[in-house]
């Protein structure tokens, strides 16, 4: 799943968290808690706006600031949707995974103009109540996968980059 | 025709008082000559394309272009910075929350106009016009439940 990670570094960024993503087996910057119960005022929060729908899983990561983040997960008008939670009931953000085709053109410019011979291979699109959309994708460039995120007004950034290794290395 | 009642106080580079275009989204403005650096700003971005329209609203320079079959929206400041960007949407491709806030606040009107618009420091902002048996209204809202009302008119 692609599933964006709330990483909050408190200093700088008081609950402005940074983001990043993270892949099953690709959790550097967070984790998923297991056996972690979804506080009632949350669900409650998600009930209140979204209304009971069955179909929602949850889950709850935590990150190098031990902030913990909860991520519902559901299905509206045929598109999985992710509201990230924190732990106070507020909304922190809204996530979806979207087609690489569907990402605005200028963040396909930028990231393709930074990561000359780098493919997007997937793609996210985050909002949150105080910043700009934000689109998150993994670039592969023949050596190294990123992980990199930009909006429509020039700003890039990269959380995650590593090596590839290849077979005949 | 909605009449232009863009009360943009445009202290401090933020339109209607934050980054919020509010009517100006639906307000056909004034075809002016555009500033030569928004021109070329805007050239840098999307490359020479021809069929670019330049309307002004206020201090913001907006231009109007077509990409991949849909027709765009780039606002920009006086001094070339970009504002935002917006494009009308189906009625049916609002997020469902946002469509069911507004009609929630307006409970017998319906969303005649839809348009989605982009800028720095706040999330997607859906501007609509809803119209009842009696009045029209623009309005806004994120998915986050934020709603702005911004005309509300009597039908004549």
């Amino acid at each position: 799943m692609f599933l964006l990670i709330a990483l909050v570094s408190v200093s700088v960024f008081a609950r402005t968290p940074m983001n990043t993503l993270t892949y099953p087996g690709f959790p550097v910057f967070a984790k998923t808690l297991k056996g972690e119960r979804v506080s009632p005022v949350i669900e409650s929060s998600f009930k209140k706006r979204y209304g009971p729908l069955t179909n929602v899983s949850w889950s709850v990561i935590d990150d190098v600031s031990d902030v913990r983040i909860t991520i519902a997960t559901f299905t509206e008008d045929g598109d999985q949707k992710e509201v990230y939670y924190y732990d106070d009931g507020d909304v922190y953000g809204i996530g979806k995974t979207i087609r690489r085709d569907a990402l605005p053109e200028l963040v396909t410019k930028s990231i393709q103009s930074r990561f000359a011979s780098g493919v997007i291979q997937t793609a996210y699109e985050f909002q949150e109540r105080t910043s700009s959309t934000r689109y998150y994708v993994r670039v592969v460039t023949p050596r190294h996968s990123m992980i990199v995120s930009a909006n429509e007004f020039g700003e890039t950034r990269v959380y995650q980059k590593e090596k590839l290794k290849h077979l005949f290395e | 025709m909605l009449l232009t009642l863009v009360a943009l106080n445009l202290t401090a580079r933020t339109p209607a008082g934050g980054p919020d275009p509010g009517p100006a989204v639906f307000s056909k403005g004034v075809s002016v000559e555009i500033s030569p650096l928004i021109e070329a700003k805007f050239k840098k971005e999307y490359g020479p394309i021809v069929n670019v329209s330049w309307r002004v609203v206020e201090d913001i320079s907006i231009a109007t272009f077509s990409d991949q079959g849909s027709e765009k929206n780039v606002f920009y400041y006086n001094d070339g910075e970009t504002f935002g960007f917006g494009k009308a949407v189906d009625i049916k491709a609002l997020p469902k929350l946002v469509d069911e806030s507004l009609t929630r606040k307006f409970k017998k009107a319906t969303i005649g106009q839809a348009y989605e618009f982009k800028t720095t420091g706040s999330p997607t902002r859906y501007y609509v016009r809803m119209i009842a048996s009696g009045y029209s209204v623009i309005a806004s809202a994120t998915e986050f439940g934020d709603i702005t009302v911004y005309e509300k008119q009597k039908n004549k």
